[in-house]
């Protein structure tokens, strides 16, 4: 397992830099300019000053091999500073990866942006998985009943209405009608008691519940046909012929089996959340990265959608190998060497 | 007052009817089976696959998925008590501890990714109530029962961890757990090759011998049964008669009933038997109470049914009796089996020319391994073998499986490259030709598969699947390719109408015959046939091979006829090879390997197999073969049957025995070989 795993993050090495390569390749060509934004009284020799700042006179590979730097050094060695304390080399010569628009740390607006985006988008995903596995697994024992025919119909409509649709759905129905829940998520909201708790659980309920109702729709859809597959095994034969109580048929025999692709999917998923729900967090405001990632290519801030594409593909090759190492973990005929 | 067969019965079944509601409309799968089963009696129960067998018993346990299973009527009497009326959860104590129940596949029946020890322990637990420790130890002591080294630690394994034969070792133990009054064995051994089927025939008499359970034995080889029960009941889906008893001091000649009146080629029959030994059972045959209605071979398709009469030409001559048993293919020709083909070409076709030559021709398969795949070893599928071919004779090639045999007759036909070793065609070395040539070699060496159905493109009509060969060659287009088509549909007796038709609309026996008029397409002169039978039913094997063998005649084949299945390979072959972990160990003309078989190896194969003879299966000594086959990555040293063979000397591990001509044309490799 160990080698297994070694050997698939010595080969994600060239991934990723074939990865960044293209990322910072396809930006790079796209037109834009940090000093495009600006006024058009600010004279050209100014303009020029800004552009050498941000090193963009320098050749293609040469600021190739600089972002490359700063993205795995120098930003790397800046989180571990920050987490220890320590001061390793001469930190405030270090350069970093600068957005155009605001003119300070990428890796810093990302960090300040991380915490929304998990609690909500993360939330969300968790309480998916809760709604979907009980649900997937009661339809498809219950396969025709009423509950699976219900089940199904609610799945379909969770996964073919679009996110922007139950949101807006919800907060006519919740805020602006019922006048229950705020539309807007307050990012700056800090909970110090039961009373700024209770106001944070009513600004997440919403977007959470929304974002679920999505991410149960289409696991639970999934984990019914896992489970269907396993029903009709021959081994739960066996276990019902050796006087196993349903029960343990289900939840023993049944569920160890049908978890094994459900499991991966999940890992699968997590990287999504870091990608934040785009269009949830549009919609209740919530400003993470989802939204982020929205104004930085609105505003042509190529560092920053760089540094966030980048990371995305990080996290995408980093959960497909834990996926992989889940679902070795979990079906023992699997063997890694 | 209870009736006097209830009395001493456990188990008395009366008129169990299920059916199947199913899309097509419902299956009368079971129509009043009736059987009873005495103490410490072993029943076997034989018919076709699909007449039922299966559902009956899974019937009386309630183990049928309710819908589409409706269970119309029965008593099932276990000691009095009809389990057929009893609740759920009352069934549910029954099975496992009063029941238990062995299946078909040891491969899919135990919970992959549970250990060994919790699927052996569970029954324990539920139904005897012991803690942990307790099943732990019982669990132990059940797996050295059955016969498994070092019980204590394979209690921690996972089933993929144990063979076929070790993990049907273990559904015996779960089976047994409990000492249950009664073992129901579904097909237990079909799934096995033949010297582990022996081993475990071996277990259940010991465990019935010394446990004392009464056993119902369900198989579709009435050989399995002949030497391990005292009475047989035969089932059929076609309402005439069923079941027969017999008793044991009857003697099973051929298989029984007036449906199954076709004897099942065996060892100990050749070619289907003499009319002596075919005589049909005076069995006390009662006509049962049976639904008229559907029976479940009627829900086949009405196009086995056309084809009826195309098939008649190319059966002229039947060398072994064609079956009348079955509705799909139905009679082929009913009025000649009780023709006896005289052996064929006794010391081998010598006189011809040869055809396909091969010397030590040998693949090994890389094993890779660590960060970077490194080759840390090969998989040795074929490690050296030598023989010839002659034109127009059909060379069997058997053993068990893992030994080497499909892929001997890939590389062969170039589909996999030698590792080493000369391959000859007409002389010519095709071990290294590539591209162009190739392709036109490719049209004189075909090859028919195993699994009809897999090996057929589903979204291609039959059509298309046997005429793509003439297309890929450019050999014919347009009108001639239709005609062509036809022509072979013709050849391997089906009607050019299915031209239109897709590979699903077909039974298994058409499937095969349609993967016949593939090869057949190029006009090539060499067939591997790689188990063509293997996956078909008893009955409709024998049209296959009759089929093979006409065409053979009329069309001057050659054949390399690969099968696990001894008694089907004394039939078609001229000689025979007998192959063991990547090595061929003894070759000799048919008649000669079964009459005298000199290799301890074909010795143990062949008394494994099981005689349809129930007198002959009762008098001969069987041998037994220990463990398990070696892994073909780490063959043993020396000889390489040295591990299992009963008469193994230090000499055997340490030097490997030669490749000799013992008698003529009877080859062998073995040190002691002819000296018994
Ligand atoms: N789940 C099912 N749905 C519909 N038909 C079935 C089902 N299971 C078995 N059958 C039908 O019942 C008949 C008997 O099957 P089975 O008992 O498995 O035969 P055997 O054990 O003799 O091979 C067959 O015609 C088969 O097609
Ligand atoms: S050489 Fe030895 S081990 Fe091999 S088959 Fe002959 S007697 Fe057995
Ligand atoms: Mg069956």
């Amino acid at each position: 397992m160990i080698r297994y795993i070694t050997r698939r993050l010595l080969f994600a090495v060239p991934t990723l830099v074939a990865i960044s390569f293209v990322v910072f390749a396809l930006l790079d060509l796209a037109p834009s300019d940090p000093t495009g934004q600006l006024p058009l009284t600010i004279p050209p020799e100014v303009r020029a000053q800004i552009r050498e700042s941000f090193g963009l006179d320098d050749p293609f590979l040469v600021r190739y091999g600089k972002w490359m730097e700063q993205f795995f050094v120098n930003e790397p060695l800046n989180l571990i500073e920050q987490a220890f304390g320590v001061e390793i080399g001469n930190s405030s010569e270090r350069f970093r990866v600068i957005s155009y628009a605001t003119r300070s740390p990428v890796v810093d607006i990302i960090a300040e942006r991380m915490p929304q985006t998990l609690w909500v988008v993360g939330l969300s995903y968790v309480v998916g998985i809760l709604i979907a596995l009980p649900i997937g697994i009661i339809s498809a024992y219950r396969q025709y009943s009423w509950f699976d025919q219900v089940g199904t119909f609610v799945s379909m409509v969770g996964f073919s209405v679009p996110t922007f649709f139950t949101g807006l759905l919800a907060i006519i129905l919740f805020s602006v009608m019922l006048e229950w829940l705020p539309s807007i998520y307050d990012t700056t909201h800090r909970v110090t008691d039961l009373g700024s708790f209770w106001v944070q659980i009513k600004q997440i309920i919403m977007p959470v519940m929304v974002l679920a109702f999505y991410n149960a729709a289409q696991l639970s859809r999934f984990m019914r046909s896992s489970v269907l597959d396993n029903l009709n095994l021959d081994y739960v034969r066996t276990a019902r012929a050796k006087g196993m109580r349903e029960r343990a048929v289900l939840l023993v025999h049944v569920l160890r089996n049908s978890m094994i692709p459900v499991v991966t999917m999940i890992a699968l998923g997590i990287p999504t959340i870091f990608g934040g729900a785009i269009i949830t967090e549009q919609i209740f405001r919530v400003n993470g990265l989802g939204q982020l990632l929205i104004v930085a290519i609105q505003g042509a801030d190529i560092p920053m959608v760089q540094t966030l594409t980048f990371l995305f593909a990080i996290l995408i090759v980093g959960f497909n190998l834990v996926a992989d190492v889940l679902y070795g973990i979990l079906d023992p005929r699997i063997r890694y060497e | 007052m209870r009736a006097t067969t209830a009395t001493d019965a456990v188990l008395a079944v009366e008129d169990v009817r299920t059916r199947f509601h199913t899309q097509e409309g419902v299956v009368h799968a079971v129509n009043g089976i009736g059987f009873e089963l005495a103490e410490g009696e072993v029943l076997g129960v034989v018919g076709e696959s699909g007449s039922g067998k299966s559902v009956t018993m899974l019937s009386l346990l309630g183990l049928l998925p309710a819908p589409p299973a409706e269970i119309v009527s029965g008593t099932a009497k276990l000691e009095g008590e009809d389990l057929m009326a009893l609740d759920a959860d009352r069934l549910r104590q029954v099975r496992g501890a009063r029941v238990g129940f062995i299946f078909q596949d040891p491969m899919t029946s135990l919970n992959p990714v549970l250990t060994v020890g919790y699927q052996l322990t569970e029954p324990l637990r539920v139904h005897l109530g012991m803690d942990k420790a307790a099943a732990r130890k019982r669990a132990a002591q059940l797996l050295s029962l059955v016969g498994i080294p070092e019980p204590t630690r394979r209690l921690g394994d996972f089933p993929h961890q144990f063979s076929g034969g070790m993990r049907q070792r273990v559904m015996i133990a779960i089976a047994l757990a409990c000492s249950p009054k009664v073992l129901i064995a579904d097909e237990p051994t079909t799934a096995l090759d033949v010297t582990i089927q022996a081993q475990i025939l071996d277990v259940v008499k010991r465990l019935q011998r010394e446990l004392g359970m009464s056993i119902i034995w369900i198989t579709h080889d009435l050989g399995v049964v002949a030497g391990l029960a005292d009475r047989v009941m035969v089932t059929s889906s076609v309402p005439t008669c069923s079941p027969c008893t017999r008793d044991r001091n009857i003697p099973i000649r051929g298989a029984c009933c007036a449906r199954c009146r076709t004897p099942i080629p065996g060892m100990d029959r050749p070619n289907g038997g003499s009319r002596a030994s075919r005589d049909i059972l005076r069995v006390s045959c009662r006509r049962q109470r049976l639904v008229r209605s559907r029976p479940a071979a009627s829900m086949r398709s009405s196009v086995a049914v056309a084809k009826t009469r195309r098939s008649r030409p190319f059966t002229r001559d039947t060398r072994w009796p064609a079956s009348t048993t079955s509705m799909p293919e139905p009679p082929v020709q009913s009025d000649s089996t009780a023709t006896n083909t005289p052996v064929r070409s006794g010391s081998g076709a010598t006189a011809a020319p040869v055809l396909v030559e091969v010397e030590n021709l040998t693949k090994h398969f890389p094993i890779m391994h660590g960060v970077f795949r490194r080759q840390v070893g090969s998989v040795r599928a074929v490690d050296g073998i030598d023989f010839q071919i002659h034109e127009r004779e059909t060379l069997g090639l058997v053993g068990e499986s893992g030994c080497g045999k499909s892929t001997a007759g890939r590389v062969i036909l170039r589909l996999y490259d030698p590792t080493a070793g000369r391959i000859a065609f007409r002389g010519q070395d095709i071990g290294g030709v590539r591209g162009e040539s190739l392709r036109r070699l490719r049209q004189s060496m075909q090859m028919v598969f195993q699994d009809p159905q897999d090996s057929l493109n589903p979204r291609m009509t039959v059509g298309s699947i046997v005429g793509e060969p003439l297309v890929e060659h450019g050999v014919a287009k347009g009108r001639a390719l239709d005609e062509r088509v036809d022509e072979l549909l013709d050849a391997v007796g089906l009607s050019p109408r299915f031209a239109n038709r897709y590979p699903h609309e077909f039974s298994g026996g058409q499937r095969q015959r349609i993967g016949i008029a593939r090869a057949l397409a190029l006009e090539p002169e060499f067939i591997v046939c790689d188990e063509p039978i293997a996956a078909l039913d008893v009955s409709i094997q024998a049209q296959v091979v009759n089929l093979l063998q006409d065409l053979q005649e009329r069309l001057g084949l050659t054949y390399l006829f690969i099968s696990h299945d001894l008694g089907m390979v004394r039939h078609i072959a001229d000689r025979v090879a007998v192959m063991y972990l990547g090595k061929i160990v003894e070759l000799a003309p048919s008649e000669k390997l079964y009459r005298g078989p000199l290799h301890p190896y074909t010795r143990a194969l062949m008394s494994a197999a099981p005689a349809h003879d129930p007198e002959l299966e009762a008098r001969r000594e069987r041998i037994i073969l220990t463990g398990d086959v070696p892994s073909p990555a780490d063959p043993p040293s020396g000889c390489r049957f040295s591990t299992r063979c009963p008469i193994a000397t230090h000499e055997c591990s340490v030097r490997e025995p030669e490749w000799r001509e013992l008698r003529p044309g009877h080859r062998v490799a073995c040190h002691y070989a002819g000296d018994a």
